[in-house]
């Protein structure tokens, strides 16, 4: 379907840039119309924890990042009489108490500004709780001819009531950077050089990428409420994400139709962001609104949805046996230098050339022979510099 | 015995008066008539014969003085306002009152002395007309007699119209009366007409030949044949001020005509004639942009527009995206466009209707017209088959415009190509007086090859069989049967594995009949019924390659059965009242074989809420509607110049299209309504007035609309429409409303001529719900895709000699709304655009200026061919008009960016050939 879409767009392009030559140009953009208007993030999930609410402000746009909707109260209230009072804390609301949504019991936000302004969400229930089955990764071809290794996921829910699917993962993978010493280098005023060991763990990291894309399925339709062999992401042979080790949690949330719906269509809005899109643009509706004016616009949404996340690790060799592993992330490549050569107009691999690299840290030390001296750059030789040290705890 | 005389034949007499009428010197003090002519007696030497009574009749004071002139100026002066005739033999002067008249002497005379008991008004004949009964070309002409007994307001007169030198009939030859055409002739060269009793001036008019001034006296039915003369060319008859009044004497309103000669004079981009883009000049008609397909009639959507060609729908009447329509403009007899009291005989759609007929084939000769244009050429031939009888006619329009694309700095585009033709051939037979037939195959054909990897194709089809039948003088009837087809394919080869064919096909089989009873002066009935057969392939996709990655996809076929009866009596009320009710009622089934879902009631259409779905049998009717249409529509001459028009009519419309694109595309699909899918409904009320200057080409109206309708389809945020098979969830079914008002002033004629329109409109809809998700704007009306309020065309020609003119061509436009992203925001971590309302804001105003110059070639009588170039510049200002506004993310900022079709002035040269 998509695909026919991005073939229409094709050929409206072209048959503008058949017309006209040179006829796009750019147009002013009218972004004194713009108005601020209070974003809501809010998804509680079953089990017992901090639930977090994240509130944020449309911004404009020229600007790169929003701003944080400081200092409101906020709260979740069950029509059992309960209720959650959340707290800033790192840029979000979390609730002060673990709680987890409680099956039929209906739930409703309510945020309190600081400039006086309530919003009060409608009321949402649990769905049924699903258990994610399985996540298997599979080496494929993808629709573009480009070898890899597919996510999929399998669920079943024999009571056929989960039916909304979202998926959201967060890979994790090893790397281990390709010019790694355990030793630093250093110049010291009287241009001797000096080797000492470096602090801490270098060499292997563990970096961390969130999805970006929604991912959605629906089984309303049918004979079963079973996901099978459903992808979840592609990882193409060539990326170095997989070269070494590398893990993905998979979370389904299940979610109401209403719900489903929300992020049916924002996902709608921002496959398509090309010129002459198809898709009809507007702004989702949200089940928040303002007590005040019931006719401002407030974006996002809250909902209750079910979560089950699977964990899987795989080594490259599991998936891609016999092959060669992709290339390391960065282009790499060692700078000599003569530490002997005191001419200061030899900028390219004189002692000075290399002193100066060295002091501006720009690169770092990898090996030496005597007097030559084999020097990378930083992200070559130290993944600390793009990455993290720390093994995650979940980490097999 | 005075009695006796007035039984001469008033034309032989005036020959011979106008030879014995010698210069008299009167002078007349007379408070009555008798007195008066008692003066003339003294004072020369005529003698009057006459009844006493007649002159007590007619009150009358003379006080005048006559020098140098004749005793019949005289007369005629004194008995100008009276109803006495005289007749002149040497010096008897004979007076008449209400004469009776032949053309022949002997052979008619039936009348006795009674005549002057009978009221009625005396034709009186001026001298200058000579008279001379054996030649047909009289310029005065007598039909009938004159009796007692019939009491007959007007009388039938027919015959033929032949060319003097050869007696060939002359088709379509205009017969005029004060302006107006009454009657045409068939090819035959036959008219028919109805006069009222008494003395007419006619104007005969025919292409290729003189136009003929004749007074006709009509006493009672009668034949008359008349010669004419033909014109040394061909080129500068073809002066059409048919109709004139009909703009104000037509019962309908917000009606227009086009004819093809008109268009001649409008410049048209890349040279080609379009009967579509003329209509976009009129107020009230609009296209969504330039290069978009459709238009959008009184702030309807473009798919409320019925297109019909010979009786067939065209569901895309446009070629290349919308830069030309679908129809060779050279095989268009003309156009009749209703924007509203639609008559109750067409339906199935809401805002319009554009009935457009084809010529016929010429049954005498062989003959044809052509175009040579920088991007297509024209060619149309008529031919006779059967002499007088049948006609052929063929036309067919090809384009070479991979040269264009040729031009364009870019790899992508420059290897593209892309190719439009159209071909129609059109069959008719006139079995007789009354029974006719013919016969229209059209197709058309777009193909683009836009990117290496797709291609794209589009294709109308029609087949038609219409007949005439005329059963007695009251009762006529037409009726026709047609297939149209639709089709659009995408063929995609990106690679091997990702190859496919879609393909989309619309097809309907339609019936017609439609019977007219003329029941008597009063009230004239049309009726008939209408029955349609839907069948639709929402979508198919096929994967090409053995390997492909796609998998086969095909969305269940659609049928549907529009049936419909109608009936309309026109009911003349008074000369100046004429009143037309209409009623049509409709049925709609939607037909099996389908699977059909079942959602909650009193919820959201989402894949949620599904209940169950029910399978249905072939042919089993899913869902049944049923509507009665009111069609009621007033006119009221207030003087002969002015009439005012009042007019209802509602509407229903069982199909929709499909569209996300803010403007027309060959790749929208057609969906019938369904279980789930409501048939639209529409009211509109109008109001016109309509003025015309006796004896000058002006013509003025001032029309103005208010429209509703419910149901009408528009499109959930995010909505995906192509191969879903369940389209109920991704749209939303709201109120439409549009007003506004048109003023059109026009002249017809004379060496400036052209029009000048404006409308003020608004086009509205209403996205409410009682579900959040389905409000759109806060369930307020909010302004179409192609609300455009302000709309002024003013199209000018100006002729400078009979073989150059100057035309020009200006449009300004209110610039249509868009909605705008108005800010972004963060969500999941991810980046969106936040958008304002729905069409909440606009684009820049549209405005453009053309200029064509035509040449025509000389007019030497024997000319193969008579010719004319037009030269002609789109958008002279070069005014960059924005057809799209679009935003993209670039380096995380959003930008906008405007896209135009025309930014420059584009000069082209067409040569066209008439044979």
């Amino acid at each position: 379907m998509k695909t026919i879409r991005k073939i229409q767009n094709i050929l409206l392009i072209n048959v503008v840039l058949i017309a006209c030559n040179a006829c796009t140009d750019p147009y002013a953009l009218q972004s004194s119309n713009y108005q601020n208007y209070l974003v809501v993030e809010a998804t509680l999930t079953n089990g017992l924890k901090k639930q977090e609410v994240k509130l944020t402000r449309t911004y404009r746009l020229e600007e790169r990042e929003p701003s944080l909707e400081q200092n409101a109260i906020v709260k979740v209230l069950g029509d059992n009489g309960s209720v959650f009072l959340f707290e800033e804390e790192n840029e979000k609301y979390v609730s002060i108490d673990e709680f987890e949504p409680l099956p039929n019991v209906a739930y409703r936000l309510e945020i309190e500004t600081e400039n006086g302004k309530k919003y009060i969400s409608t009321e949402q229930i649990l769905p049924s709780v699903s258990n994610l089955e399985s996540i298997v990764a599979i080496r494929k071809t993808n629709d573009l001819g480009t070898d890899g290794v597919e996510i999929q996921a399998n669920s079943f829910d024999p009571d056929n009531t989960s039916n909304f699917y979202r998926f959201t993962f967060e890979e994790t993978y090893k790397v281990i950077v390709p010019y790694w010493s355990a030793n630093n280098i250093r110049i010291l005023p009287n241009n001797t050089i000096e080797l000492y060991p470096r602090d801490g763990e270098t060499k292997t990291c563990y970096s961390n990428e969130i999805s970006k894309r929604i991912i959605l399925e629906n089984t309303s339709n049918s004979i079963e409420d079973r996901i099978l062999n459903f992808p979840i992401h592609f990882v193409p042979q060539s990326n170095y994400k997989i070269a070494n080790r590398y893990s993905i949690i998979v979370h389904q949330y299940i979610h109401n139709a209403i719900s489903f719906e929300f992020y049916k269509t924002l996902k709608n809005l921002s496959d398509e962001g090309s010129s002459l899109s198809q898709v009809q643009p507007g702004l989702i509706p949200s089940n928040i609104s303002c007590l005040q004016q019931p006719n401002e616009i407030v974006v996002g949404l809250f909902d209750i949805a079910s979560i089950s996340s699977e964990r899987i690790f795989f080594n490259y060799e599991d998936i891609f046996p016999g092959t060669d592993p992709p290339g390391f992330l960065f282009e790499c490549e060692t700078l000599t230098f003569n530490s002997r050569d005191f001419n200061t107009l030899n900028f390219n691999n004189g002692f000075y050339a290399m002193k100066s690299y060295i002091n501006s840290n720009q690169l770092i030390y990898y090996e030496n022979t005597g007097a030559t001296y084999k020097l990378v750059k930083l992200i070559c030789g130290n993944c600390t510099y793009f990455s993290s040290n720390v093994i995650p705890p979940f980490w097999q | 015995m005075k009695k006796a005389l007035s039984i001469f034949v008033l034309f032989i007499s005036f020959s011979i008066f106008s030879q014995q009428d010698s210069i008299v010197k009167v002078e007349i003090n007379a408070s009555n008539l008798t007195e008066a002519l008692n003066q003339i007696e003294k004072q020369t030497n005529y003698t009057f014969f006459y009844k006493k009574k007649w002159l007590d009749d007619n009150i009358i004071v003379v006080n005048e003085k006559f020098e140098k002139t004749t005793v019949a100026e005289i007369l005629k002066f004194i008995f100008k306002d009276t109803d006495l005739n005289f007749y002149l033999s040497k010096n008897q002067i004979i007076l008449t009152q209400n004469s009776v008249i032949y053309d022949k002497v002997a052979t008619n005379f039936i009348e006795k002395d009674e005549i002057a008991t009978i009221n009625i008004k005396p034709i009186l004949i001026k001298e200058t007309q000579k008279s001379n009964t054996n030649t047909d070309n009289d310029n005065l002409i007598v039909v009938g007699k004159e009796s007692v007994t019939k009491q007959k307001v007007s009388f039938e007169i027919s015959g033929f119209i032949m060319t003097k030198k050869n007696g060939s009939p002359v088709a379509d030859a205009n017969i005029r009366i004060q302006k107006k055409v009454i009657t045409t002739t068939n090819h035959k060269g036959f008219y028919k007409l109805m006069l009222p009793y008494g003395k007419h001036s006619i104007e005969i008019e025919a292409p290729s030949h003189k136009k003929t001034n004749l007074t006709i006296v009509v006493y009672g039915n009668g034949t008359k044949n008349f010669q004419l003369d033909e014109t040394i060319t061909e080129l500068n008859e073809v002066i059409i001020e048919g109709s004139s009044d009909k703009n104000i004497k037509s019962i309908t309103s917000g009606v227009t005509s086009i004819n093809m000669e008109d268009v001649k004079n409008v410049p048209l981009v890349l040279g080609e004639r379009d009967i579509l883009k003329v209509a976009t000049t009129l107020p009230g008609i609009k296209s969504t942009g330039e290069g978009a397909a459709g238009v959008n009639v009184r702030g309807g959507k473009e798919d409320q527009n019925l297109f019909l060609l010979d009786n067939a729908t065209i569901y895309n009447p446009s070629h290349f995206f919308g830069f030309f329509s679908s129809i060779n403009p050279y095989v268009i007899k003309n156009a009749e466009i209703y924007k509203g009291s639609i008559p109750a005989e067409f339906g199935g759609r809401l805002s319009s209707v554009f009935d457009i007929k084809s010529k016929n084939g010429n049954s005498e000769k062989i003959s044809g017209e052509g175009g040579i244009g920088p991007v297509t050429s024209n060619l149309s031939i008529g031919t006779p088959l059967v002499k007088g009888k049948s006609s052929i006619l063929l036309g067919g329009r090809a384009t070479y415009s991979d040269w264009i694309l040729k031009q364009i700095d870019n790899p992508e585009i420059k290897n593209s190509k892309a190719s439009f033709y159209d071909l129609i051939l059109k069959y008719n037979h006139q079995f007789s007086e009354k029974t006719a037939i013919e016969s229209t195959v059209y197709y058309s054909k777009d193909k683009f090859n836009l990117t290496s990897d797709s291609t794209f194709n589009y294709s109308n089809r029609i087949i038609t069989l219409n007949g005439k039948h005329s059963f007695n003088e009251k009762n006529k009837a037409e009726f026709g049967i047609s297939n149209s087809e639709y089709k659009f394919g995408i063929n995609f080869e990106k690679n091997n594995q990702k190859s496919f064919d879609f393909g989309f096909e619309v097809n309907e089989t339609k019936l017609i009949y439609k019977g007219l009873y003329n029941y008597n002066n009063i009230h004239k009935f049309t009726y008939g019924l209408n029955s349609t057969l839907y069948n639709i392939s929402p979508g198919t996709l096929t994967p090409t390659d053995e390997n492909s990655l796609l998998t086969y996809q095909s969305i269940q076929k659609e049928k549907g059965l529009e049936s419909s009866l109608f009936i309309t009596d026109n009911i003349t009320l008074n000369k100046k009242l004429i009143v037309g009710l209409g009623l049509r009622y409709t049925n709609f089934m939607a037909l099996g074989p389908s699977i059909q879902r079942k959602y909650i009631a009193n919820a959201p259409i989402t894949e949620g809420n599904i209940t169950n779905e029910i399978a249905y049998k072939k042919n089993k009717a899913i869902k049944t509607y049923n509507g009665l249409e009111y069609r009621i529509a007033l006119r009221q001459l207030l003087s002969e110049t002015i009439s005012v028009k009042l007019s209802f009519d509602t509407n229903y419309q069982y199909l929709h299209k499909l569209s996300t694109n803010t403007t027309q595309s060959p790749t929208d699909t057609w969906k019938l309504a369904d279980l789930n899918i409501k048939p639209s409904f529409g009211q509109q009320v109008a109001f016109g007035v309509y003025k015309n200057f006796k004896g000058q080409p002006y013509e003025i109206s001032l029309e103005t609309y208010y429209k509703k309708s419910k149901n009408i389809l528009d499109y959930k945020i995010g909505a995906e429409l192509i191969l879903n098979e369940h389209i109920e969830t991704e749209v939303l079914q709201g109120k439409g409303k549009s007003y506004g008002i048109e003023f059109l002033v026009k002249k017809t004629s004379g060496s400036l001529n052209g029009w000048i329109g404006y409308s003020y409109s608004k086009s509205l809809i209403k996205l409410d719900s009682q579900f959040n998700e389905e409000i759109v704007n806060n369930g307020d009306y909010f302004p179409t895709n192609f609300d455009k309020p302000h709309d002024l065309s003013v199209i000018l020609n100006y002729k400078f000699t009979k073989r150059y003119s100057l035309s020009t061509n200006f449009i300004y436009q209110t610039g249509r709304p868009i909605t705008y992203p108005i800010g972004s925001y963060e969500f999941g971590g991810n980046q969106y655009i936040l958008y304002s309302d729905r069409n909440e804001f606009r684009v820049p105003d549209y405005y453009r200026l053309d200029i064509g110059f035509n040449v025509e070639g000389n007019h030497k009588i024997k000319k193969l061919a008579h010719s004319y170039w037009n030269i002609s510049i789109y958008n002279v200002l070069g005014r960059n008009n924005p057809y799209s506004v679009y935003f993209v993310t670039e380096q995380g900022k959003v930008k906008s960016y405007q896209t135009s079709i025309f930014s420059i002035p584009i000069p082209t040269i067409t040569y066209n050939f008439k044979f």
